[in-house]
């Protein structure tokens, strides 16, 4: 019944798209654009809290600082394949499994917008596999601009003056403070500019606190992030060149399945990217984009001397030629990537290349039709995979439109550069023993078949719907087998194996979004997603059904004045039960569940612009109904917290 | 309800004939805490000072204001501390009679406790909660630009067990006509 429901979907996108083709023109179609004026209106803290404004996506965290993104159901949140790029250059901040774009040199207020790229294609030289998160940092205004801001979030639940009394419980401490300074110097063809960015986060919640704070020397466990980032950009007879270098010094605890809890370690980031366009005619560009980025995860004092140390150096390089004339625009461009991995752990320094060829062509067929199809090749350690997409925009009217894209993508374990693919390539994780703990099984290529159909139409002046059935058919798709065990005196969380399995499945989803907008003054939507599991191995439908079956969510935005205004937004989440975590609440005797409960999650924020927009204030609210919030069996729940940010910017001046 | 709240609030404002940030009232005025739940078991409250500025905004009044109130612990066994309670509040004024008008909102803030105490760690002198309050009043025109008014305020302070207070507040305000460099700062 089901499958055969999956062959009408299939059937049905053929029958739409009569034509072998697809096209950028579809991108502010199916990519959601997230404005500087959003992100402040929603009082966004960190760029982790993006995902407040994207409906398609569903999100893990354990400590509320990195999270791991199902995005469009693309891949489980468990094991995030995005991408994450800085004004067109890709950023390498995966370490092991571990993501985190708080780890980016950037913070949310050098976000002039966000680009969210959710249905598999071609972007600034990558191939958007499990989906793509590209920042655009603020262009800088003429003459000389300086920015600083200041916030800090306070989460409810401590003991106040309690402490002193029977009824005594533990500190849970604040959010921040988050510091941030820029400073840009901008003439008309030339402007250039740094800035530093300080974050830090404690680990005092009660479901993690105890762990982290035993394997801290029994310190109160905190997380602490500095960044300096530079960007100089030119502008010399019609091309425009980027020189972009970031660095951010992170101390890090963050949750590693390997080792069952936190590990203390020093994360560093270092990228220096240059890319940019030549124009060659009124048809021909040239766009181009190398970096050279270090990845280093050092000592970090630890009660158990658990101490990495390891380095991955990686140079990349893209060549991209631009077509443009008439009904047809095309690109064709290869780049190359190598990525030098060295440390103690490693029996010896190992070079992995990484080659891509890739072409999309986009045609106007009529002046309805406008197709797209890219495809993308990339050879790594001997192998080689093929992606390719296809996009048909239909335009019935002007605001009543259709949208088909259909890809295929074959992914390389190297491309997901797990826990797995190192240990695969010999790494051995410090401070465990190979009788103690095993990696079994083989990691092969994987594809996938997607789907997405998506109908928007415009239903008055000022209200819209959107309509969407996304398929999506995993073959081989690496997943891990894993049971989680609880050591009650550690209070950790050991794995005895971890077995990765190529698994089958398909799943499908629907969504609905409805979005009415009254003078710019009153703007509320309302969305809605579900997730069907159609059908699949076990361990794909364990891991899949972890991730919630629907999300139902509702923003409102009202605008008091001009620069003022409040914002609020409440998503519901289903309960579902976490794979590999079915054991923890008998074996920690309640302490910790399986089972993630049913989650409404309201949010509020006020913003007032003072002195002629120089000034940013903002107050935000989240979680105000004090609900559980977890959204990972051991993670942090973070009860009703309010934010205070403050946000000065002169720009122009001495201009 | 938050649109109702503010379209109402609107149509009060426009029938008051108030302007956004053309005034602004400074208030002060003694206040207490005459709450009785466990926390008032074991602490008990003196009498404190209530500062609050308040301003006609678009939709209703805004206000920001700090009150100073010490607690003595009623055993050796708890800290002495002073509360400073620092908020900002939103609400509006809706006209009783020729003399008294009637006042209500609400307040969000930070509750810092200040413990005073030879044994307290310097870094647990201070600890500082989020609080959120509801509160009433009445006011009434004394001569000119000078006000007499009396308020109640719900307080609850959001620490793992909660903590609620009643605050009975009375003083007198004095409004003033803003300035152009204020308003220019504020707009």
């Amino acid at each position: 019944m089901r499958c055969s429901h999956t062959v009408t979907v299939m059937l049905l996108s053929l029958l739409i798209v009569p034509a072998l083709t697809a096209g950028n023109a579809a991108d502010d179609f199916t990519n959601q654009l997230i404005s500087s004026q959003e992100i402040a209106e929603a009082g966004l803290f960190r760029l982790s809290d993006l995902f407040m404004l994207v409906d398609n996506w569903d999100g893990m965290t354990i400590d509320g600082f990195s999270w791991g993104y199902s995005v469009n159901g693309l891949s489980p949140e468990m094991s995030s394949r995005w991408i994450v790029m800085i004004d067109g250059q890709r950023m390498d901040v995966a370490s092991f499994d571990l993501k985190s774009i708080n780890t980016l040199p950037i913070s949310i207020s050098s976000v002039d917008s966000i680009r969210i790229i959710s249905t598999p294609q071609i972007h600034e030289g990558e191939f958007s596999d499990g989906g793509l998160i590209h920042f655009y940092t603020r262009p800088a205004k003429p003459g000389l601009s300086l920015q600083g801001k200041y916030g800090v979030g306070n989460e409810t639940g401590e003991p106040g003056p309690y402490r002193y009394t029977e009824y005594y419980s533990p500190n849970v401490d604040r959010i921040g403070a988050d510091e941030e300074a820029c400073i840009a110097w901008s003439r008309e063809n030339y402007s250039i500019g740094g800035g530093w960015v300080y974050q830090d986060h404690y680990l005092t919640d009660p479901a993690m606190r105890d762990r982290c704070h035993s394997i801290n020397n029994y310190l109160n466990p905190k997380m602490e992030s500095l960044s300096y980032h530079s960007q100089t950009s030119v502008d010399v007879s019609g091309s425009r060149h980027n020189l972009f270098m970031g660095c951010t010094d992170f101390s890090s605890m963050q949750f590693l399945k390997t080792y069952g809890r936190e590990i203390p370690m020093e994360d560093y980031l270092l990228h220096i990217g240059l890319n940019g366009f030549i124009p060659l005619s009124d048809f021909l560009n040239i766009r181009y984009r190398t970096k050279y980025s270090r990845k280093e995860i050092d000592k970090r004092d630890n009660t158990y001397d658990i101490y990495f140390n390891w380095i991955a150096e990686s140079y990349y390089g893209n060549v991209e030629a631009i077509y443009s004339g008439g009904n047809t625009s095309g690109k064709a461009g290869a780049g190359l990537h190598r990525t030098i991995a060295d440390g103690a752990e490693l029996s010896g320094s190992q070079t992995i290349d990484k080659v891509s060829i890739y072409g999309e062509i986009e045609r106007r067929i009529t002046p309805n039709l406008n197709s797209t199809l890219g495809a993308y090749i990339t050879v790594m350690d001997g192998e080689s995979a093929l992606k390719s997409a296809l996009s048909n925009l239909l335009i019935i009217r002007e605001h009543n439109k259709i949208l088909v894209n259909l890809a295929f993508a074959q992914q390389l374990p190297g491309e997901t550069w797990s826990d797995l693919y190192w240990a695969d390539k010999g790494f051995l994780f410090p401070g465990i023993a190979p009788d103690v703990y095993s990696l079994s099984g083989e990691l092969d290529k994987s594809s996938y078949f997607s789907s997405d159909l998506t109908w928007k139409r415009e239903i008055l002046d000022n209200a819209r719907f959107s309509v969407g059935l996304s398929y999506r058919y995993f073959m081989d798709y690496p997943l891990e087998a894993f049971s989680v065990g609880y050591d009650t005196t550690y209070m950790t969380f050991p794995i005895q194996e971890i077995a990765m399995k190529g698994t089958d499945g398909q799943v499908l989803t629907e969504t609905f979004s409805v979005s009415h907008d009254i003078r710019s003054r009153f703007r509320q939507r309302l969305s809605f997603r579900y997730n069907i599991y159609v059908e699949g191995d076990d361990i794909f439908e364990e891991q899949w059904n972890s991730m919630p079956q629907y999300r139902l969510s509702y923003t409102a935005a009202v605008t008091i004045a001009e620069g003022c205004s409040i914002w609020g937004k409440a998503v519901y989440l289903p309960a579902r039960d976490y794979y590999g975590y079915g054991e923890i609440e008998t074996l920690s005797s309640g302490l910790y569940s399986g089972r993630l409960d049913d989650l409404l999650l309201v949010d509020l924020s006020f913003q007032k612009y003072l002195w002629k927009s120089r000034l940013w204030f903002n107050l935000g609210f989240r979680n105000i109904f004090d609900e559980d919030t977890h959204l990972h069996p051991i993670g942090a729940s973070q009860e009703l917290t309010f934010f205070i940010q403050l946000r000065a910017t002169f720009d122009s001046i001495l201009n | 309800m938050l649109l109702a709240a503010i379209l109402l609030s609107s149509a009060s404002v426009a029938a008051e004939g108030k302007q956004p940030l053309e005034t602004f009232s400074v208030y002060t005025g003694g206040l207490t805490d005459v709450g009785q739940t466990n926390f008032h078991d074991i602490w008990q409250p003196e009498t404190g000072i209530d500062l609050s500025v308040t301003m006609p905004f678009y939709y209703g009044e805004v206000e920001v204001g700090i009150t100073f109130l010490p607690y003595s612990a009623l055993s050796n066994n708890q800290p002495d501390f002073s509360s400073e309670y620092t908020y900002f509040g939103w609400g509006d004024v809706i006209p009783l009679s020729r003399v008294f008008d009637l006042s209500a909102g609400i307040r969000v803030g930070t509750f810092r406790f200040v413990f005073e105490g030879e044994n307290i760690e310097k870094h647990r002198r201070f600890e500082s909660e989020f609080c959120a309050a509801i509160v009433a009043g009445v006011e009434s025109k004394l001569y000119s630009a000078w006000s007499f008014e009396l308020s109640a305020s719900y307080v609850r302070i959001y620490t793992a067990k909660r903590i609620d207070m009643f605050y009975l507040s009375g003083g007198v305000s004095r409004t003033f006509s803003t300035p152009d460099w204020m308003r220019e700062f504020l707009k």
